[in-house]
């Protein structure tokens, strides 16, 4: 764990995306994420945040937070007290674009509070360029 | 209404008897002085003849993000300053005068306002700038470019790298040049139901696959191809691009706008 993390903390509404995938692509920036990469990285938090927003009452809010890893990865978690209070379905369309766009996924939900954790790394998994622990980038 | 029956009938219906009207127009506004009634008769009829020309080009940047009637009005200015500057001396048709400037005049009106929000004119430029400075480093590089590569290369702040890329997002039109089927205009949804077919694979294991399937058919034909690129065969933005020959934020373009379609008409599908 790094001393960098980042923790947003934002009303429950669609007008304030914009600030999560500013943070999310800032933070992108800062790990030297190749642009397809933060691209994908900010459609996730996108995707993720509507995910939320779907299912939480407007007077809610949704945090946020970004983790940076010391090799190179990013931990978001994505969380907001929600309606249903369970993990949206893995067979869903949401779920599908989430799974694409970053590493990994998965949802927990406790006692009516539900969070989406999703991994994303620099390196590039389908050409299988970037190796583990090799956290500087090559010029 | 057809679009193609119409421009159809304009060409059947443009008989020597309309040609032979447009020349008598042409000749009365030659002889008659501009402040004359018969000038200014002619004038207007020279041009609401040739209203179904400007509807016609009009159509041809259709599905690119500006209303219909928005491009038939900047036409129609294309159209008078046409009847205004004619010459008739030229031995060109009028048609044939006045369609590149109706076309220049809706292309201006891309440039100018092909934007769902107002962007200052720095942003838009600097959106070009990263847009190529993004081709020409994944050329030398193989790979994606990173932001404080794109800032060294461009010489400006990594902020303002951040900047332009989500005020691309705000570029909502698809770029002039990409693919234009002007004329036929049915072959779109012809292909479509064809591609949907190959889809129906890649969609294997969504639950809302019967749900998503109309959406995706409302989508154009590029943003479904991208869709599916992405999202249900793994392809990486940078590849799509490739692939599609298209800048890599054009793909990431398409992808949220496409995305931001399909989720309002999946709502409440995931719990």
């Amino acid at each position: 764990m790094s001393g960098s993390t980042v923790r947003l903390e934002l009303p429950a509404s669609s007008g304030y995306l914009v600030l999560a995938r500013a943070a999310a692509a800032a933070m992108c920036a800062r790990l030297d994420y190749p642009l397809d990469r933060l691209e994908d990285v900010k459609l996730a938090v996108d995707e993720g945040c509507t995910l939320l927003l779907s299912d939480t009452d407007s007077d809610r809010t949704i945090t946020l937070v970004l983790s940076p890893e010391d090799d190179g990865r990013l931990a978001i978690s994505l969380a907001a007290t929600t309606r249903h209070g369970k993990a949206p379905k893995e067979s869903s369309f949401a779920w599908t674009v989430l799974s694409a766009l970053v590493d990994h996924v998965s949802a927990s939900a406790h006692n009516g509070r539900l969070t989406i954790s999703l991994t994303a790394s620099r390196g590039d998994a389908t050409r299988g360029v970037a190796s583990r622990g090799d956290a500087s980038v090559a010029p | 209404m057809s679009a193609t029956a119409g421009a159809r009938k304009r060409k059947t219906s443009w008989t020597q008897e309309s040609r032979a009207r447009e020349k008598v127009l042409l000749a009365t506004m030659d002889a008659e002085p501009k402040d004359s009634a018969a000038f200014s008769a002619a004038r207007d009829e020279l041009i609401t003849m040739h209203i179904p020309l400007v509807e016609h080009l009009a159509r041809r940047f259709r599905d690119r993000g500006e209303p219909h009637d928005d491009l038939v009005q900047v036409g129609m200015v294309g159209l008078i300053k046409s009847a205004d500057r004619f010459d008739t001396g030229r031995g060109v048709e009028f048609s044939t005068y006045a369609t590149p400037t109706i076309v220049g005049e809706i292309k201006r009106h891309f440039r100018d306002r092909g934007w769902s929000i107002r962007v200052p004119r720095r942003l838009q430029e600097m959106r070009q700038h990263i847009s190529h400075a993004t081709a020409e480093l994944s050329q030398s590089s193989g790979r994606s470019p990173t932001v404080a590569e794109l800032a060294a290369y461009l010489e400006i702040s990594e902020e303002d790298v951040l900047e332009g890329l989500e005020s691309a997002q705000a570029y909502s039109t698809l770029s002039l040049d990409s693919t234009t089927s002007s004329g036929d205009d049915d072959s779109d949804s012809a292909s479509l139901t064809d591609k949907l077919g190959d889809d129906d694979v890649a969609l294997e294991g969504v639950e809302y696959r019967e749900s998503l399937k109309p959406l995706l058919a409302q989508l154009s034909e590029r943003e479904r191809q991208i869709i599916m690129m992405r999202f249900f065969k793994n392809m990486t933005q940078a590849q799509i691009a490739d692939e599609v020959n298209v800048s890599q934020m054009h793909v990431s373009r398409l992808l949220s706008k496409a995305l931001k379609e399909l989720r309002e008409g999946l709502t409440d599908d995931a719990f």
